[in-house]
């Protein structure tokens, strides 16, 4: 899995590409846990390349929030596509996250 | 019915049988994640083959998955080099799903719901899978017979 990464101002916005499941989470995992634990970290995941999670890469997501939180960070998701809104959905994750219509918007929500 | 064979040690990952009449495809593949990922791949094919829409392929894609993992994960302990047995068939729009292993009983479809509303500081690391593929599917089966867990899947491609 190929994730971009940028600064915009103090904001760290990480771009997963492709599919989200059981063969790719770990990569997810190694580049996104340590960003999310930093103290008081802002971190976008923008999903506007993301075509597909699975229950491993919803694993990750409740992992890098738990992280975020403990650390008094602040963690937002963007562009959520139509499967992962429905997966999304189903795990009762909406509640869990702040998720914004777009990666501007997270980053705008969030510096 | 299918029978799971007990795997030698240098069996590919995945073994595919492809019957064009009855339009429909068996896979046998071992217990781990990357026949997994090879397993649900040449499950998209297949659906790509019958013009599925993309939304009912995602959904079958992600039952599947979420169903072989917990195999891979549970049903052989730390045995590796097991065989799960995977089968395919498209008829009448709907698409059928059978896996079969012959690991620790395990029923799926009595698996205990989580607590989708617990809040996140008590919310569990995993244990969505088999929510999500139950979720998705328009029906789930299972069945333990002669030593075999077999689950049954089935989606119509109708929507």
């Amino acid at each position: 899995m190929d994730i971009d990464q940028q600064w915009r101002g103090n904001v760290l916005v990480m771009a997963p590409k492709g599919r989200l499941d059981a063969g790719s989470a770990a990569t997810l995992e190694a580049a996104l846990l340590p960003a999310a634990r930093e103290p008081g970290a802002k971190v976008v995941v923008d999903f506007a390349g993301l075509d597909f999670v699975s229950s491993a890469g919803l694993r990750v997501l409740l992992m890098a929030a738990k992280a975020s939180k403990s650390g008094n960070g602040r963690l937002s998701l963007a562009a959520l596509n139509r499967q992962v809104t429905e997966v999304f959905q189903i795990s009762g994750f909406t509640a869990l996250f702040d998720i914004q219509p777009s990666c501007d918007a997270a980053v705008a929500a969030l510096a | 019915m299918h029978h799971v064979a007990v795997s030698g040690c240098h069996q590919p990952a995945v073994a595919a049988q492809w019957d064009a009449m009855a339009q429909q495809l068996t896979l046998t593949l071992t217990n781990k994640v990357s026949a997994v990922s090879d397993a649900v791949d040449a499950t998209r094919s297949f659906c790509g083959d019958h013009q599925v829409t993309a939304a009912v392929a995602d959904d079958v894609a992600l039952a599947l998955e979420e169903l072989l993992m917990n195999v891979v994960e549970h049903a052989y302990g730390d045995d590796k080099g097991r065989s799960i047995l995977l089968a395919l068939a498209w008829h009448d729009d709907t698409l059928t799903v059978v896996v079969e292993d012959s690991g620790r009983p395990f029923d799926p479809t009595a698996a205990p719901p989580p607590d989708l509303d617990a809040a996140l500081e008590d919310r569990p690391i995993g244990g969505l899978g088999i929510h999500l593929a139950r979720s998705v599917v328009d029906e789930m089966r299972y069945e333990r017979k002669d030593g075999i867990n077999r689950v049954t899947l089935s989606k119509s491609a109708g929507g």
